[in-house]
């Protein structure tokens, strides 16, 4: 089941060149968790949503959104 | 040991290995249900069988204990271990919500199949198909939802 919710966590990672096991180290998940995420299979916490905001110093609307139904 | 993973991946190995080991226990209590079933000759085979189970099972045991007190470290070892905020221990609940519906059906398989008389086989052969289904389906419906997402990354 697809989630509602589009990311652009493969870009913000793109743009800083880092892996997912080098964000997840980052934010405290396992790589697994990340992966699922970016692929809309796994919806993530607030927590984990706001951690990644802090991270890319971005508001987490720019990470997350609800996709167009 | 240097390693490249995350204390949250080593909770993600330590959960495979807990599961490979509730996989092997199921088998186990196959064993024991199946003692009842086959003949006599059999049993042999049957208890060779178990004895190589256990073994393995202790190996497993052993394996995940080693594994978490190694590579998880102490301090935030209760948010690694039970927060859903990582994906394993969300598969974790999934798992034991898919184990706990078949777990019902098959009990209600029972006793509608033996019409509620127990007697055809001593009350240890229904407490271990019961145990069998429910460590199965647990470790099977981890093991399924957690490579499936794999496939799709």
């Amino acid at each position: 089941m697809r989630s509602e919710l589009e990311n652009r966590l493969k870009v913000l990672r793109a743009e800083r060149n880092m892996s997912q096991s080098d964000l997840a180290r980052e934010i405290g998940v396992s790589r697994k968790t990340i992966s699922t995420i970016e692929v809309g299979r796994f919806t993530p916490s607030t927590v984990i949503a706001l951690k990644m905001a802090r991270f890319f110093k971005v508001p987490v609307e720019e990470i997350f959104k609800l996709a167009e139904s | 040991m240097k390693s490249d993973r995350s204390s949250a991946d080593h909770v993600d190995i330590h959960r495979k290995i807990l599961f490979a080991a509730m996989l092997v226990l199921s088998l186990i209590f196959a064993l024991k249900s199946a003692s009842y079933l086959i003949e006599e000759r059999y049993s042999t085979y049957l208890k060779i069988g178990g004895y190589t189970l256990a073994t393995l099972l202790f190996m497993l045991i052993g394996l995940a204990i080693f594994w978490k007190f190694r590579f998880i470290p102490g301090k935030n070892i209760s948010y690694l271990m039970h927060s859903t905020d990582n994906f394993v221990n969300s598969v974790m609940n999934r798992a034991s919500t898919i184990s706990w519906v078949l777990t019902f059906i098959v009990l209600v398989f029972i006793m509608t199949r033996t019409e509620r008389d127990f007697s055809l086989f001593p009350t240890e052969f229904y407490l271990n198909v019961t145990a069998f289904f429910m460590l199965a389906s647990f470790s099977a419906s981890f093991f399924i939802l957690f490579s499936s997402w794999q496939r799709n990354v």
